[in-house]
């Protein structure tokens, strides 16, 4: 069976928003963008993607209040952070709230593509049993 | 000859108005109540001299006899402006000391408040340390990213040459962020908001890990490395993170400023003062005496001319020394030009063996 496999993307920054856009798009993924945390939670709630991956500095709502909410919403959702200054305290409570995974901005393609394939494998392994 | 201060001090004060009020410069009156009993004394002295009886009578005919007696006579007055002048020496001396301690507050008080601004300005200033590293990395997420996905070819086919100028990009805007962070880094340390997360770990361990990076310059110089890493106990007791900046930190400089087919190593020694001494050296460039005071300095580099042959920020061994400070740790340069640098600081061992006597002897549980 084919899994579908949507991502979300959410960063203010639209630059940044496109280069994501068209880095996981370049993988195959069905990518969707949103440029703060009210719109992506819309957008999640309605089509409940598989991951997500989220900017943790934002105006209105912070990254790491999204991920809660998110959590809330569809506790099924993955969650990557983005951040461009972390350190272990930031990456601790990331993961203690849920998300998979804190990454450095600036953001290798290499390291977050391999971050992401690893996730689709971990929940292509779990669904099927369901 | 010059009269001493003192005696002009007096004088002057002899001329003051103060010394003639006795409402305002009690000393007067003590003057006038010391003086009163010497004329007595004189005419005293000099009935008893003569053999007479002590009546009135002869009181006022010693004193009528004798014209030392009438000097003895004006002596409270003398007394009283002797005294006078002493006190008028001593209120202004007050006057002096109460207008120096107004002074005095005033500068607490304008120090207090020009503090009070440094404190505000030291936050304002690391709040802006933290929103200017947010801004300028933002815009490097856009152009590594498109830089990467081009020479990926994720964009559409390239050629070599293109390739090649995508990898200087990426090169650059890593060497950038880096840049950032070491100032946010150092940001931190100025404003004393470095935190240390310690914790047991093995000084081997971090050395060997922070070499990894290292190899492929390494590989590429021909250097010999030569580690000395003793059996003994080196579980220390502080910042891993921290400690691997450091270290990274002196063997980055110690492959960079060390020559082709050149040696580099880490010594590592535990002392009996149960601490461990870590040793970064190599057979390198080298810095001079007068180099060395500069070496802790921001953006200073040994060699600061246009044409020179490493780069750098220069902000990396000021950090190393942040990070050191903050664990009470020195740091000690031993270098020669030309022959090789030897730099040394030491951390705490970590008290597990300690511990582990004390359950045994039971002393956990006084």
């Amino acid at each position: 069976m084919e899994v579908k496999k949507m991502v979300v993307v959410v960063d203010d920054e639209s630059d940044t928003r496109t280069y994501l856009y068209e880095l996981l798009s370049s993988e195959g993924y069905e990518v969707t963008t949103a440029a703060d945390a009210f719109e992506a939670l819309k957008v999640i709630a309605k089509s409940k993607p598989d991951l997500v991956i989220t900017d943790v500095r934002m105006p209105n709502m912070e990254g790491m209040e999204l991920l809660t909410k998110i959590k809330n919403v569809s506790p099924e959702t993955r969650v990557i952070l983005l951040t461009a200054y972390g350190d272990c305290q930031q990456y601790l409570e990331a993961v203690g709230k849920g998300a998979e995974d804190l990454v450095l901005k600036p953001i290798k393609n290499k390291e977050l593509v391999r971050i992401v394939r690893r996730i689709f494998e971990q929940i292509s392994l779990t669904k099927p049993q369901k | 000859m010059k009269p001493p201060s003192q005696v002009l001090e007096f004088i002057s004060a002899l001329a003051d108005r103060y010394t003639y009020n006795p409402f305002r410069n009690a000393y007067i009156i003590f003057g006038f109540i010391w003086g009163i009993p010497i004329p007595f004394f004189s005419v005293g002295i000099d009935i008893f001299v003569a053999g007479r009886v002590f009546s009135l009578q002869s009181f006022l005919m010693a004193f009528s006899e004798h014209p030392i007696h009438h000097f003895f006579a004006i002596h409270p007055i003398i007394f009283a402006i002797v005294f006078g002048t002493m006190g008028t020496v001593r209120y202004r001396k007050d006057c002096k000391i109460d207008g120096l301690i107004n002074e005095l507050k005033g500068n607490v008080e304008q120090l207090a408040r020009a503090n009070e601004k440094l404190k505000e300005l030291d936050k304002l200033k690391s709040d802006f340390v933290a929103n200017i590293t947010h801004e300028l990395k933002t815009p490097l997420v856009a152009i590594r990213g498109y830089s990467e996905m081009l020479q990926e070819g994720r964009l559409g086919n390239i050629n070599d040459k293109q390739k090649d100028g995508l990898g200087t990009i990426i090169r650059n805007v890593d060497r950038f962020q880096k840049m950032v962070e070491d100032l946010l880094q150092l940001a931190k340390i100025d404003s004393g908001k470095l935190v240390l997360n310690k914790a047991r770990f093995d000084i081997r361990d971090v050395v060997s890990t922070a070499l990894i990076p290292f190899q492929p310059q390494i590989v590429g110089k021909r250097l010999n490395v030569e580690n000395a890493f003793p059996e003994g106990d080196t579980v220390v007791y502080a910042d891993m993170d921290k400690i691997l900046h450091v270290l990274t930190n002196l063997i980055s400089n110690a492959v960079k400023f060390t020559m082709q087919e050149g040696t580099i190593g880490i010594d590592i020694k535990s002392n009996s003062d149960s601490r461990v001494t870590i040793t970064v050296w190599d057979t390198g460039c080298g810095v001079t005496e007068e180099q060395q005071k500069h070496l802790f300095e921001r953006f200073w580099q040994a060699d600061n001319s246009a044409t020179r042959k490493h780069s750098g920020s220069g902000l990396g061994l000021p950090i190393v020394k942040g990070i050191l400070d903050a664990h009470n740790s020195t740091i000690r340069v031993l270098s020669v030009p030309n022959s090789g640098s030897k730099i040394t600081f030491d951390l705490p061992l970590a008290e597990v063996n300690l511990s582990i006597d004390k359950i045994l002897r039971g002393d956990v549980w006084k």
